[in-house]
């Protein structure tokens, strides 16, 4: 018999428990079978009755089978090895039954396949593992169009589904077909190419932003959270309404990334400014008080094209010219000031990486409005970048 | 400009429009802890893991430092060695260990000595200078409530919180948080708060019921009211009872210095129990924050029915434990245990019905019980559902069936489970009552995370919701006293219950005569 727990991973202390059999035609009765037995088998092996050897390497006993939701991820071989380590984290915040769909793998003509296993886990007080099922299909791409079908076939009724949709480039038909099934649909346009971005925020124009959601707005929390805390001081909130230049540097050539775009857009839309045009130092927007200049630079080379500092410049009376600069992963921010007075401090930069955002953003329910105006502004701010370049 | 630009743009700006609704997340500030009774047992157990596991979930600021305090004469090396078993208990690896072990210094001093404050106060100052933090201070008193007094008066004649403006968001900031029990009665309750507030405003004052900070707790409020099915049914038109229950175990644990001079009433009754019937019996508070949440449970602490003496007599159960066996173990009874009085009138277990007097409530039973050396460690919640008017199934022989009885499990096993009647397969007509279970560990794949964790991050968030304000601590004084002083006067007698066991006889006498028991945990 082929022990249930093995393969220690070494991804955040993740596990792998295999179900024998390995991948075989799809058929839905079948898996759920096999996914019953895979319980009953785990939770043998994981109790004290089990033989040494097959008990799991946190020497507990229990195995936790928890789920909070479908998580569905269409995976081509590209995206495959990046998203794996991601997908155990994520299931480790937010257990779920994963289906991993890998198109690309199955020889041609072999159709649709499939197997089962789970996604484990420490439980951090001690006592065993938690565990969230994994399905994989996979599928020749003559057989893409039956994906749709095997998956639905395999949901968990009354769990809400989560559409992964990472796969740069939208209106893959058979990924289009799983959108009407998501309860949630999660893009990131920071993997889309470059001018392409606009398109997943008119997803979220269509569908609504309670169902889609932007990672690459996630990724910008910590710097709205310093934003907004630097205005809640009396003495700098009077100098929002005297804007007057607002400069962005990121990371690496090119074109500025999407959370460039959405934070111009965020301080455009809260703050009332109306893209007007260009000039050579940059975008020019009209407050209600005057004109503002947004000037965005790359330079220098980083990991990506990564936000790491925003500048911003108000005139009097509420003089004030305050610069905010991150780099990387790290968790504090350095906040300087040369007006309305000389200063310098650092503060809290709640990075939060790629797995940790997904789950943040699967824990919003709400109608995000603040990003599709912000989505909105920053999609015409795109549109004069171009005419500029 | 000219002054009608001025005049447009002033009144927009005086709201923040950054601050919109998905920015709610804070930035802990940056800020030093300083934990007197940094020896004890409450440092190492919950206080010392649950700061490591802030940092390293990184929702502290990256400056914050901790300074203890206590007796013992140790240097910085040395109360971080002591630290170093209880933060690598908690998971941390060897680099995380390097990295937290740097927030911590340490001060040694007895609590009466002046001089031992401004040492605190010039270590204060200098890791602050040389942390680069502004100057914000969290003061916890981890130390024997006996203490507290002493620690107010020196913290204010050491100027340590003299820099802490009082006024709503000064900067920097000075809070203090103090552990439960807050006062021994209500009398001593308003002198340790008349004390408190000679150096601290209220709103600088965190009470710290460490109930409040567990994720089950925080639950009642959002089951009850973040759900359409619930609330509607909570009242006194379907509710019929109400059962709270905090069973331990645990006997006293080396703490018979204190526990002998307070009992159950003092160290369970009167903070933790009183937090859970409130949360579960208060109306909907027009927000949720912190001023409006704490009003409504002032609110059901003032509808509380004052009890007279014959209705001590007859409402409450005093009981002790004695000798018996747990687990297949034999333990001791309450008066062999080390440091307790051979012949101690102290109770380990206590049980009341209690009324709440107001609209919702009006004829609806609340049984509390809570008690130590019990069978095993249950805190739960159960709200038991009236019978439906008509017994639809009497013709067929179920003429009574089981209530419908929800429980909110606080611990262990957090969850909530509900029960009803469903038929049981097969020709007959039989009906038996089954569950429909939630648990926290099968649905999140996690356990809750510890309730200190919570407490303390809202403290330095200047978040205090999830603590006891002043009003509400005199108040369910004010109810206990009541208890007490009959007590006092022997009414009811004291009774004994073998360790082990669900409580004494008397217990179940309380709840008999209304046709009732206590459920089985």
């Amino acid at each position: 018999m082929v022990p249930p727990v093995s393969l220690p991973l070494g991804v955040s202390e993740g596990y792998v428990l295999d179900a024998p059999g390995g991948s075989r035609p799809f058929d839905a009765a079948t898996l759920e079978g096999e996914l019953r037995s895979m319980w009953k088998r785990a939770g043998v092996a994981g109790s004290s009755k089990a033989p040494k050897a097959a008990r799991d390497p946190a020497e507990s006993g229990a195995i936790y089978r928890a789920a909070l939701s479908n998580l569905v991820v269409p995976l081509d071989p590209a995206l495959s090895s990046k998203l794996s380590p991601v997908l155990m984290d994520v299931t480790r915040m937010h257990p779920s039954r994963l289906f991993s769909i890998e198109t690309g793998p199955a020889p041609k003509g072999a159709g649709l396949r499939a197997r089962i296993g789970a996604l484990c886990h420490r439980r951090e007080s001690g006592g065993g593992l938690v565990c969230s099922e994994q399905v994989v299909v996979e599928s020749d791409p003559g057989s893409a169009a039956l994906i749709p079908s095997a998956i639905r076939s395999l949901l968990i009724g009354e769990l809400p589904v989560v559409l992964l949709d990472f796969q740069p480039g939208l209106g893959v038909p058979w990924v289009e077909e799983l959108w009407p099934m998501a309860d949630m649909i999660l893009l990131d346009s920071c993997l889309e190419e470059s001018g392409k971005e606009p398109e997943v925020w008119r997803s979220i124009h269509r569908e609504g932003s309670r169902k889609v959601h932007d990672i690459a707005w996630a990724r910008l929390n910590p710097w709205r959270m310093i934003l907004a805390e630097l205005f809640d001081d009396k003495e700098h909130l009077e100098a929002l309404g005297t804007i007057r230049h607002v400069e962005m540097g990121f990371t690496g050539q090119g074109d500025p990334p999407p959370p460039v775009w959405l934070l111009a857009g965020w301080l455009a839309s809260r703050l009332g400014w109306k893209p007007q045009g260009k000039e050579a130092e940059g975008i020019t927007l009209r407050s209600h008080s005057g004109p503002v200049t947004l000037s965005l630079q790359s330079g220098r080379p980083g990991e990506g094209r990564v936000l790491e500092r925003i500048r911003i410049r108000s005139e009097a009376p509420h003089p004030l010219d305050v610069e905010i600069l991150h780099q990387g992963r790290e968790e504090t921010a350095r906040i300087a000031a040369r007006k309305p007075r000389a200063s310098s401090m650092e503060v809290a930069f709640p990075y939060r990486g790629f797995a940790a955002c997904i789950v943040g953003e699967i824990h919003r329910h709400a109608p995000n409005r603040p990003l599709e105006e912000a989505a909105r502004a920053a999609e015409s701010l795109i549109q004069l970048w171009g005419r500029r370049s | 400009m000219s002054a009608r630009a001025l005049l447009a743009v002033a009144p927009e700006t005086r709201v923040n429009p950054l601050r919109e609704e998905s920015v709610t997340l804070k930035a802990a500030d940056p800020c030093t802890f300083v934990v007197f009774g940094a020896s004890g047992d409450l440092t190492h157990r919950k206080l010392i893991p649950a700061l490591f596991r802030l940092s390293k979930q990184k929702l502290l600021h990256p400056q914050t430092a901790i300074i203890g305090f206590a007796r013992r004469e140790w240097t910085d090396e040395q109360f971080r060695e002591e630290m170093k078993h209880t933060v690598e208990n908690a998971g941390a690896t060897a680099s995380e260990w390097d990295r937290f072990a740097k927030s911590l210094f340490y001060q040694t001093g007895v609590f009466e000595d002046h001089a031992a404050f401004r040492a605190l106060g010039q270590l204060l100052s200098k890791v602050e200078e040389e942390r680069g933090l502004p100057g914000n201070r969290i003061f916890h008193f981890a130390t024997p409530p006996s203490e507290y007094a002493t620690l107010i008066r020196n913290i204010g004649s050491a100027g340590l919180a003299k820099r802490a403006l009082r006024e709503e968001n000064a900067v920097p900031w000075a809070r203090v948080i103090i552990e439960k029990p807050f006062g021994h009665d209500l009398q001593s309750a308003r002198e340790l708060n008349a004390l408190v507030h000679t150096v601290f405003a209220e709103r600088q004052v965190y009470r710290i019921d460490h109930y409040l900070g567990k994720e089950t707790v925080q639950n009642i409020l959002v089951f009850r009211l973040g759900n359409g099915i619930f609330e509607p049914l909570w009242n006194n038109r379907y509710v019929e009872q109400v059962q709270i229950t905090v069973a331990e175990s645990v006997g006293i644990e080396g703490r018979a210095a204190y526990f002998d001079s307070a009992g159950t009433s003092r160290d369970i009754f009167q903070n933790h129990m009183m937090q859970l019937l409130t949360l579960t019996a208060m109306e909907p508070p027009p927000r949720f924050d912190a001023d409006s949440v704490r009003d409504e449970k002032a609110k059901v602490l003032r509808t509380l029915h004052p009890m007279t003496r014959e209705e001590v007599a007859r409402d409450t159960v005093r009981a002790q434990y004695q000798a018996g066996a747990l687990g297949g173990t034999p333990v001791p009874g309450y008066c062999e245990e080390p440091g307790v009085k051979l012949r101690s009138q102290t109770e380990t277990y206590m049980a009341a019905r209690i009324h709440v007097d107001n609209w919702r409530w009006s004829g609806v039973p609340f049984y509390l019980r809570a008690g130590k050396r019990l069978a095993r460690r249950s805190t739960e919640i159960a709200i038991v559902f009236r019978q439906p008017p008509y017994a639809l199934f009497r013709s067929a022989g179920c003429e009574s069936l089981e209530a419908n009885v929800l429980r909110l499990r606080i611990q262990p096993d957090e969850g909530i489970s509900l029960s009803f009647g469903s038929k049981s397969p097969g020709q007959a007509l039989h009906i038996d009552p089954v569950q429909m279970d939630f648990y926290y560990l099968t649905a999140f794949g996690q356990d809750p995370p510890d309730a200190y964790e919570r407490l303390l991050l809202d403290c330095n968030l200047g978040d205090s919701t999830l603590f006891a304000r002043r009003d509400e601590v005199e108040l369910a004084w004010e109810f206990v006293d009541g208890i007490q002083n009959a007590w006092r006067s022997g009414v009811p007698p004291l009774v004994k219950y073998p360790a082990g066991t669900w409580g004494p006889p008397e217990a179940d006498g309380l709840l008999a005569p209304d046709g009732r028991g206590w459920y089985r945990l």
